[in-house]
């Protein structure tokens, strides 16, 4: 399966970038004004524009790779949003897509925003627990896994993509911990969990994944949305301008099927 | 039923916002030139053509996730004039725009429509 590149700084986009969602409607305009509107399923899409600017020699080569290998606009590939949290449900862990284990959740619990959006994982067990999502998200693509999350006494919090892991302090004040980095290559897809100690109680809040190194602001998801399977160039031709020694531009447009 | 998200600044809209009202009608066009109109109904349809700058990225992503989840779904629209809550409005156009051309610098463009 071919994957849409990332930049050298594991970004998958630069700015600007625009994203037109588009869809059709199956419509009904009675005489009275009145509207009778159905989903015209299988003919959602999303338009890309992405600008580029001072790309590697090695960076614009990946770009022209894909394009060879899929024959410019006829073959597809996989492109990750970069707009979105690619969790699903980020702040209602009881949906299906989570993996509690043998954690005990309880939603409502008060956020760093003052609201009640966060919950509160619990381990009762005697032995590690992890609140986990698997993403289809091949191991070799950079992203990064982020979460909120405090607790009422001093502790130790972990948050990993697959065997990746990275531990940190915690206490009763919010702190936002992430881990980066590539997950194990070959793998079609990446699991990304925060451990609970036994016997430890974990406030979290603003579960976040994203395709790129650094953890940006938190966007909270709905169902699970932004890896795009069906994607392909929406043009034929593709241009790539050397503005320098090693530097490369271009500007690309793709278009993603979604499936409803 | 769903309801459109406002921005962190508490806002629906932002200037200029550009909206109107329609009302249904028939017409007949008589052979001396003359028309006749009959409204089809009681009251006017509005839209808004909501057009927003400066989003951060949640903002956008919370735009964005409101439209994936409603797509051709109707939901409920405080009129960023009145303050009054519509209740029956749907995304015109089969579209939504979204982009970001710099950090906090997010933009949207959606049609809103009133419906019966």
């Amino acid at each position: 399966m071919n994957w849409f590149p990332q930049t050298g700084a594991g970004s998958v986009a630069q700015y600007p970038l625009e994203r037109v969602r588009r869809w059709r409607t199956i419509t009904n305009r009675l005489e009275n004004g009145e509207r009778i509107t159905l989903p015209d399923y299988g003919t959602a899409e999303i338009l890309w524009d992405l600008s580029y600017e001072d790309l590697s020699d090695g960076e614009s080569g990946q770009i022209r790779g894909l394009f060879d290998s899929v024959l410019g606009a006829v073959g597809s590939f996989t492109f990750i949003d970069p707009l979105v949290n690619l969790l699903g449900w980020s702040e209602d862990l009881s949906r299906s897509g989570w993996q509690r284990g043998l954690l005990n959740v309880a939603a409502a619990v008060t956020d760093p925003q003052g609201t009640t959006r966060a919950s509160r994982i619990a381990n009762n067990s005697a032995a590690t627990q992890a609140l986990a999502q698997s993403l289809g998200i091949r191991g070799e693509h950079v992203a990064c896994f982020s979460a909120w999350v405090r607790s009422n006494t001093i502790s130790v919090a972990a948050i990993q993509r697959d065997g990746h892991q990275s531990t940190y302090a915690i206490g009763p004040v919010w702190k936002r911990i992430h881990v980066t980095g590539a997950g194990n290559a070959g793998q079609v897809d990446s699991t990304f969990a925060l451990l609970v100690e036994p016997g430890q109680s974990v406030d979290v809040w603003g579960l976040q994944v994203e395709a790129q190194p650094a953890p940006s602001v938190y966007k909270v998801s709905g169902p699970q949305t932004g890896i795009y399977a069906e994607t392909r160039f929406a043009s034929p031709e593709l241009t790539i301008v050397s503005t320098g020694p090693g530097r490369s531009a271009c500007r690309i447009r793709l278009v993603s099927r979604v499936q409803e | 039923m769903a309801s459109f998200p406002i921005l962190k600044t508490g806002a629906i809209a932002q200037y200029p916002l550009e909206r109107s009202v329609q009302f249904p009608v028939q017409s007949v066009r008589f052979l001396n030139g003359s028309q006749q109109n009959y409204g089809l109904s009681g009251r006017g349809l509005r839209k808004w053509s909501i057009r927003l700058n400066l989003l951060d990225e949640a903002e956008v992503a919370a735009l964005i996730a409101f439209v994936e989840e409603q797509k051709s779904g109707a939901f409920d629209f405080t009129d960023p004039v009145t303050g009054s809550v519509v209740t029956k409005c749907v995304i015109g156009g089969e579209q939504f725009r979204a982009g970001l051309d710099a950090q906090q610098e997010g933009w949207s463009e959606m049609k809103i429509e009133e419906v019966l």
